[in-house]
């Protein structure tokens, strides 16, 4: 194991968004960023194999400039550098136009022998970036994987989530793996390493530096287009609230499941 | 009726055994197709599937596309992929559809990276306009707003849906319809292998199909509580499922938890104890047909989305309930 590249995502703090009954735009009661929990989840584990088999650990990101905060924090976790993919012509990009870009931006690097993702992020809730960048670099890749280990022969054994609630599979490395929340508990950094990550310049790579065809980034490249956007309607259930001592709601809710044919 | 006009429903199996969304998606594809002309073609990969195509006719499918092969027997991911990008470039189908399961939403972005094309993730809803053109509805931001998106100059339109949004069609009795059967030759995938499966999981109550549910949370998860919702569980013939933070406790694991990241439910009957009703937690769970809820706090969001409440100690009213459901039985 030379390098594992973990791609991580920054997004709001909090997912209570609501859109502005006239302008249609999201409002975000707090734009603080923060890195997506499950793409911390992906660094834990990069760390943990860093810390037992000496790799180089690249955290990398697509973004506006403020994504530094996360990769920062991906620094202050363990990680050795840190690469963002960034400029007004990667903006607006759907999974298709971000994992290409992410697939350039592996490359650049020089590929790896891993490469990880979360199993999602939880504003956009794709999951898509993963297999998709797995599919342009070619590689094989174990998604929703619950526990991840390393062999000896070049292939690592992953558990993952499935149909039948769980499977093992072996892949080949080079490869990429999503992760899920299971798999680990991500590390507080702590106070130190947060100050000297605070202090580093990370490295910012455009699509030229990229070699990226311009037809395949942005919007551009992207091949879905948002139509709009709205707050779901609450069901209107007018619920009923049943009075009384424990005994006595208890013996009205049987009443109302024999009446509903429940029982 | 040319076949570029088509929509394909991914017929996901395991072992012969048809995953539960199909039926859903080939209902919902029926619906699309009657406004666009399409015809519904289940597209169906694997090894020993011979009794599959009867099935998939059954629940609404007007023609099979089926590609057997050893390469196919377990799912993974590129032989899978390489395959329906066989099939799409031959057939060109206007739209195609996956369950949102962890094959779904495995499978379909390697092969939209394949073709090029839009994948939406998730979907709740979907419709078409007069062009054909695929209307996905998806949720973002945990659920809390929704996002109506297409895919308008690509081909096929891609979406994943999620499990118990749409409901199977009436099962219709020998139904038969043409099976088309493509030879696919296939490099075997050589980075790939599934070495274990943990069927043991697949419980008799899996919370998935459960027709009667008794769900806990934060605030029921005191062991003696749990030990109570399970007898009343027992007395209502109910599955037991759990909120998020009860999977870490040992007693339960992912496969029990309802929710967002657990999995979507559609049961004649939930019962709730303890649970707030976090956004994350009730979209799995609030197209139940019967929601009653029982929790100590009166603004828990949870009653909101439930047809009854009450407000008072869960496990007393778990209790209680179970005595009164004593003097129903026959």
């Amino acid at each position: 194991m030379n390098t594992i590249v973990v791609c991580v995502k920054q997004v709001p703090a909090t997912n209570d968004v609501k859109i502005d009954p006239v302008t249609k735009n999201l409002v975000r009661e707090s734009v603080e960023g923060i890195m997506n929990p499950y793409d911390k989840n992906a660094v834990e584990e990069a760390v943990r194999i860093k810390e037992r088999t000496g790799c180089n650990v690249i955290a990398l990101s697509m973004g506006p400039p403020q994504y530094k905060e996360s990769l920062r924090e991906a620094i202050a976790m363990g990680c050795d550098d840190a690469i963002l993919l960034s400029s007004r012509a990667l903006g607006g990009a759907d999974t298709l136009a971000t994992a290409y870009t992410l697939s350039k931006g592996i490359e650049k690097i020089g590929g790896a022998d891993l490469i990880l993702f979360g199993r999602h992020a939880v504003d956009a809730d794709t999951g898509q970036v993963g297999p998709i960048t797995a599919e342009f670099l070619g590689l094989p890749q174990a998604t929703f994987v619950t526990r991840l280990e390393l062999e000896d022969d070049g292939w690592l054994t992953a558990d993952r989530l499935s149909p039948a609630g769980a499977e093992t599979v072996r892949v080949k490395l080079p490869a990429v793996v999503t992760v899920t929340g299971e798999i680990n508990t991500p590390r507080y950094a702590v106070p130190i390493r947060i100050m000297k990550a605070a202090r580093r310049d990370i490295l910012v790579y455009n699509e030229q530096d990229l070699g990226c065809d311009p037809e395949r980034i942005g919007i551009k490249g992207s091949r879905t287009v948002v139509t709009s956007v709205f707050t779901p309607p609450k069901p209107d259930r007018g619920t009923v609230m049943i009075e009384g001592s424990a005994e006595e709601a208890a013996r009205r809710v049987a009443g109302i499941l024999s009446d509903a044919g429940v029982l | 009726m040319s076949e570029n006009e088509n929509i394909w429903v991914f017929a996901e199996q395991t072992d012969g055994r048809l995953a539960g969304v199909v039926p859903e998606l080939l209902a919902k594809a029926r619906e699309l197709g009657k406004k666009t002309g399409g015809s519904v073609m289940a597209v169906l990969l694997g090894d020993d599937i011979e009794k599959i195509p009867s099935e998939l006719f059954s629940y609404g499918a007007e023609g099979v596309i089926e590609v057997e092969s050893p390469n196919l027997k377990d799912y993974r991911p590129v032989p899978y992929a390489l395959t329906l990008r066989t099939l799409v470039e031959k057939r060109h189908p206007s739209i195609l559809l996956f369950g949102a399961t962890t094959v779904g939403r495995d499978l379909a972005p390697r092969l939209q990276a394949k073709l090029l094309t839009g994948l939406t993730a998730d979907c709740l809803d979907l419709g078409v306009d007069e062009n054909g053109i695929l209307i996905q509805t998806k949720p973002s931001y945990g659920d809390n707003i929704m996002c109506q998106i297409i895919c308008p100059n690509t081909k096929p339109q891609m979406a994943t849906v999620r499990p118990k949004v749409f409901s199977p069609m009436e099962r219709i009795e020998d139904a038969a319809g043409p099976v088309v059967r493509e030879e696919i030759n296939l490099p075997d995938d050589e980075s790939y292998q599934v070495i274990g499966r943990s069927t043991a999981d697949i419980r008799e109550t899996s919370i998935a199909d459960a027709k009667r549910l008794v769900c806990i949370g934060r605030g029921a998860c005191a062991e003696e509580t749990v030990e109570t919702a399970r007898q009343l569980a027992g007395e209502l013939c109910a599955a037991l499922g759990v909120t998020r933070p009860l999977t870490d406790s040992g007693q339960f694991t992912h496969d029990d938890q309802v929710g967002q990241s657990g999995t979507t439910v559609k049961p004649k009957l939930i019962i709730n104890f303890g649970i707030s009703g976090a956004v994350q937690y009730t979209v799995g769970m609030q197209n139940s047909e019967l929601i009653i809820s029982v929790n100590k706090n009166e603004d828990a969001p949870i009653f909101g989305i439930s047809h009854y409440g009450y407000v008072g100690d869960a496990a007393e009213f778990m209790t209680e309930l179970t005595g009164a459901l004593k003097g129903y039985k026959k």
